[in-house]
């Protein structure tokens, strides 16, 4: 049994310093303003599942709370320190292994840097598709803890959608495995768990090593702008796009500030600004310290005005879009979507696409000057359904306009809803900013959105996370009672102790309008609605290695716990904190649940009898195509596409399997426990790009 | 305003070009970490230890000003404060460039000049220095002035070197200069390892941990550097002051010098 003394570890001033803060804005404005950092009592670097043990135990005889940082890149304090805590930093599980070809899977150390992650897997000729904007200063560990989501999202899924399987460390337990397994041999959880440690910000376990789904790289990449007169006409051609079924990897909507401030719809060179000599002086002037320290600072002391001005001035919004993937499928989609987008928005070319793609990940650099001259920046993303998006979008803004500028992108989007990712700048003092964010939350909570969408929570968001997630809360707390009995983990992150009634707004509680793509039904009846966008068997579904990962299951999960009324899934990915939606459904009394329903318009579909059907299906799916229709009776391989582009998969399809096009059908897609199986074993039931699977047996 | 304010205030986005940070794990490492250490110690929050314990931990590489799409010198900020905090001295005075030829050899560590001529056909002048072109200088008193004279001592002709040291001197001076192993073996098919100077900014490790300053002020991160470095790449460096630090650590290297010397004399 190893101890704690034997674990790499400092407790000198420097490392403690060092692990003060995370990246939370509010807490960079506290050290800009001079405020005292919080001090760690020591910063531990655990290099094995008994380093972690060792310390998490030791920690919890102390009664001393353990954060658990990667590299410390949150912007909700989740990551930030308190005194007499203990960082238990994880960046020394920094291994990459290699993809294996089979399957295409990577096991990967949780400390490793994503930059790091995206360069080897390159060099093996793969991506996992995840591409935050802070992809060189955040850990793999730190997307599965907050559930984060990379600016191609609307392709690979969001980062729940990318881990497999994870190995983790509880003080309660020991270490153990939940989802897919790995080369180690820990004990096992149910598959379910995954779902909860998913998001769990560090309060349930520390991870340490993951599975990650990963794919080939892009050999074509297509991007191009539009743009649109306002945000609704262009959140109304996003909601197309993806009802269409044409899954771009980029979707950024940048409201008409947004749009303005960056100047996303004009040419960058040529275009008649100030003269030389203005922005010389100009430049001269800023480098005066007292000068430097006021710029922003006393504009935004009047921030409703700033907002009227910047609101006059601003019209119409750049939408970027950018296919990539298979050179053929991405040619088949952009050409559908292209003909979609122009119907309402102007073709700007590629220009702007190109010149986003190649800034993605310097965005952060934006918000030092900001800092410097005396303001505050920060960044608040939520979401909702298509319906409820422009009146969140309007609400969020004019709860924030007296404190504070406010301009918005909109950069991740699902069949039924997108995020909506607001920018602030204020003045720069602490009441300010407080200010901003309890207006914005309740306005968002109001408006039946969601509170976070793949930020996280922290300590930031966790008063109205905790009322989003109402009595659901109780399935983190009982898993918490188990894995960490003395609650050491993150104490005070994620949800409150006291959870008061939830409040379900009147925009959520009732049922959505067919334009979300959602259709909603007691559970015994939901999987019999009539066009179901991904047609399962039975609810809830299986486990995320058996599924891909854009095949949704409930939406929304209405019900009671406890005899108190409960909602879940305000947004098409809810997200603050782990997802509780598979709690309610099995737990609650009375549950009804929105399921996502396909719009209208063309079909096809196609049937092959070839000798190992699901190996087939398994061959469409890595090339790069995504199927609605994918079953197999009496041995022929069925394969079904919808939406404008559905003839040109279908062709697409052919080539890899010898499709004859047939009548429509619809498939319900295999349910329960799945375990993967040899391509040629009879029982099997379905297909992921990664494996040929068959029903668990007991 | 300076830049270690800019980059006190920035989310770390250059911790994955850090050789440092990466190969250790050690939050203190991240330059914006060691920024945020000596505006404390400037401010008076934090007393002068704790930034020269800061300090310690960078190699002076330059990759996370490479990185960094502000552009921000942070390593010439950092080089300030070494000089304000008595850890660094001035460049000596420049010795004078010896002999013929378009290609300078600066020996540092190992002399090179005269089988870099025998192996190339061609003449190849030689300059000695014994403080690695005064690289501990950077951001002293009479470091522009340092740079200039180094322009001027080489006019024009392009400096050769194996020390990764003098490679970020010559980088800041802005003259042209090119590795010995490219030189001698363009297109790098010998499978000799850049240091950390010049390296590309993927992957996670660029340094094998030998600078000076780390191996005196943070050994046990030099260590694990040095075993990290040849684990994941073997025992063959490009750079002579890698070699050294390695064979220092325990490890049989070959850097590119040994491998010039054998081809020099037919090995």
């Amino acid at each position: 049994m190893r101890t704690v003394d034997q674990v790499p570890q400092s407790t000198s001033p420097l490392d403690r310093r060092a692990a003060a803060r995370d990246l939370w804005p509010g807490g960079t404005l506290d050290r800009w303003l001079g405020a005292p950092l919080p001090s760690p009592d020591r910063v531990v670097w655990p290099e094995d599942e008994d380093d972690v043990l060792a310390a998490v135990r030791a920690a919890q005889a102390e009664r001393a709370p353990v954060i658990v940082v990667g590299a410390g890149s949150g912007v909700c304090g989740g990551a930030r320190a308190e005194p007499g805590a203990w960082i238990v930093d994880v960046k020394r599980f920094d291994r990459i292994g290699r993809v294996d070809p089979a399957t295409w899977i990577v096991e990967v150390g949780a400390g490793v840097n994503g930059q790091h992650l995206e360069d080897e897997l390159a060099r093996q000729g793969f991506t996992c598709g995840h591409s935050p904007s802070s992809i060189g200063c955040s850990t793999v560990g730190g997307w599965v803890a907050a559930r984060g989501a990379g600016q191609l999202s609307n392709k690979y899924g969001v980062f729940e959608d990318i881990v497999l399987g994870v190995d983790a460390v509880a003080p309660g337990v020991g270490a153990f495995t939940a989802g897919l397994p790995g080369a180690r041999s820990f004990a096992r959880r149910p598959d379910a768990e995954l779902d909860l440690l998913v998001g769990s910000e560090g309060t349930l376990a520390v991870i340490t090593r993951v599975r990650l789904r990963v794919r080939p790289l892009p050999a074509k990449r297509w991007l191009r702008g539009y743009r649109f007169d306002d945000v609704p006409t262009a959140l109304d051609a996003m909601r197309t796009l993806m009802q269409g079924e044409l899954w771009p990897a980029a979707l950024r909507l940048y409201d008409p500030v947004d749009t303005w401030i960056g100047g996303r719809t004009k040419p960058k060179h040529g275009a008649k600004g100030p003269p030389a000599w203005w922005k010389r002086w100009l430049a001269e002037i800023d480098r005066l310290p007292a000068v430097r320290r006021r710029t922003v600072a006393l504009p935004l002391a009047l921030p409703g005005v700033l907002q009227g001005l910047a609101d006059r001035l601003a019209s119409g919004c750049l939408l970027i879009v950018g296919w990539e993937g298979a050179a053929d499928v991405v040619e088949a989609a952009s050409s559908a979507g292209h003909t979609l987008l122009t119907q309402r928005g102007t073709d700007l070319g590629a220009e702007p696409g190109e010149r986003w793609w190649a800034s993605r990940h310097a965005v952060s650099y934006k918000l030092m000057p900001v800092f410097e001259r005396g303001g505050f920046a920060d960044t608040m993303e939520i979401a909702g359904r298509w319906s409820r998006l422009p009146a969140i979008y309007d609400a969020v803004r004019a709860a924030v306009r007296p404190h504070a500028l406010v301009m918005a992108h909109m950069s991740h989007s699902y069949p039924e809803g997108g995020c909506i990712y607001f920018s602030f700048a204020g003045k720069g003092d602490k009441a300010t900013y407080d200010a901003v964010w309890q207006a914005a939350q309740d306005a968002v909570l109001r408006e039946g959105g969601t509170v976070t969408h793949h930020h996280g929570v922290g300590t930031l968001k966790a008063p109205w996370a905790t009322a989003e997630a109402g009595p659901a809360v109780r399935a983190w707390r009982a898993l918490r009672a188990e894995l960490d009995p003395a609650g050491v983990l993150g104490p005070g992150r994620l949800f409150r102790d006291a959870s008061p009634p939830q409040a379900i707004p009147a925009p959520f509680a009732d049922p959505a309008p067919v334009s979300d793509g959602l259709a909603r039904a007691p559970i015994a009846e939901a999987t019999r609605v009539s066009g179901r966008l991904w047609p399962w068997e039975a609810l809830p579904l299986p486990a995320r290695h058996a599924r891909s990962p854009w095949q949704t299951g409930a939406v929304e999960v209405h019900g009671t716990l406890d005899g108190a009324p409960c909602a879940l899934g305000r947004g098409p990915r809810s997200a603050a904190g782990p997802d509780l939606r598979g709690h309610l459904l099995a737990e609650g009394q009375g549950v009804e649940v929105a399921v996502a329903v396909a719009a209208p318009g063309p079909r096809w579909t196609g049937r092959a009898v070839v000798p190992h059907p699901w190996a087939a299906a398994r061959a469409i799916l890595r090339a790069d195509l995504r199927p609605a229709v994918l079953g197999v009776v009496d041995g022929a391989l069925h394969v079904g596409f919808r939406g404008p582009a559905a003839a040109a998969f279908g062709e697409l399809a052919s080539r890899v399997v010898p499709l004859v096009p047939c009548d429509g059908v619809e498939l319900p897609l295999a349910s329960g426990p799945l375990v993967p199986c040899a391509d040629d074993d009879p029982r099997a039931v379905g297909a992921t790009s990664e494996h040929v699977l068959r029903r668990e047996e007991p | 305003m300076s830049t270690v304010d800019t980059c006190t205030l920035c989310p770390r986005l250059c911790r994955h070009a850090c050789p440092v940070a990466a190969g250790t794990g050690r939050e203190a490492a991240v330059p914006t970490l060691i920024a945020d250490a000596v505006l404390a110690w400037r401010r008076g929050e934090a007393d002068a230890d704790l930034a020269r314990a800061a300090l310690a931990l960078c190699v002076d590489c330059g990759r996370c000003e490479s990185a960094c799409h502000l552009h921000q010198p942070l390593p010439d900020a950092l080089g300030e404060a070494r000089h304000a905090l008595g850890l660094a001295t001035a460049a000596a005075a420049l010795a004078a460039v010896e002999g013929e030829g378009e290609d300078v050899a600066v020996e540092a560590r190992r002399p090179f000049a005269a089988a870099l001529a025998r192996v190339l056909g061609r003449p190849v002048a030689r300059w000695g220095t014994a403080d690695s072109l005064g690289a501990a200088g950077r951001g002293g008193p009479g470091w522009a002035a340092h740079l200039a004279g180094i322009r001027a001592a080489l006019g024009g002709r392009r400096a050769v070197t194996a020390d990764g040291d003098v490679a970020r001197v010559l980088a800041s001076a802005g003259v042209a200069w090119a590795w010995l192993h490219d030189v001698v073996d363009p297109g790098g098919a010998d499978g000799l390892r850049s240091g950390c100077v010049g390296a590309p900014l993927a992957g996670a490790l660029g340094c094998c941990g030998g600078g000076e300053a780390l191996v005196a002020g943070a050994p046990d991160e030099a260590r694990r550097l040095a075993a990290r470095w040849v684990r994941e790449g073997g025992p063959r460096v490009a750079d002579v002051r890698c070699a050294s630090h390695l064979r220092a650590q325990g490890y049989l290297v070959e850097d590119a010098v040994d491998r010039l010397l054998a081809r020099a004399e037919g090995r």
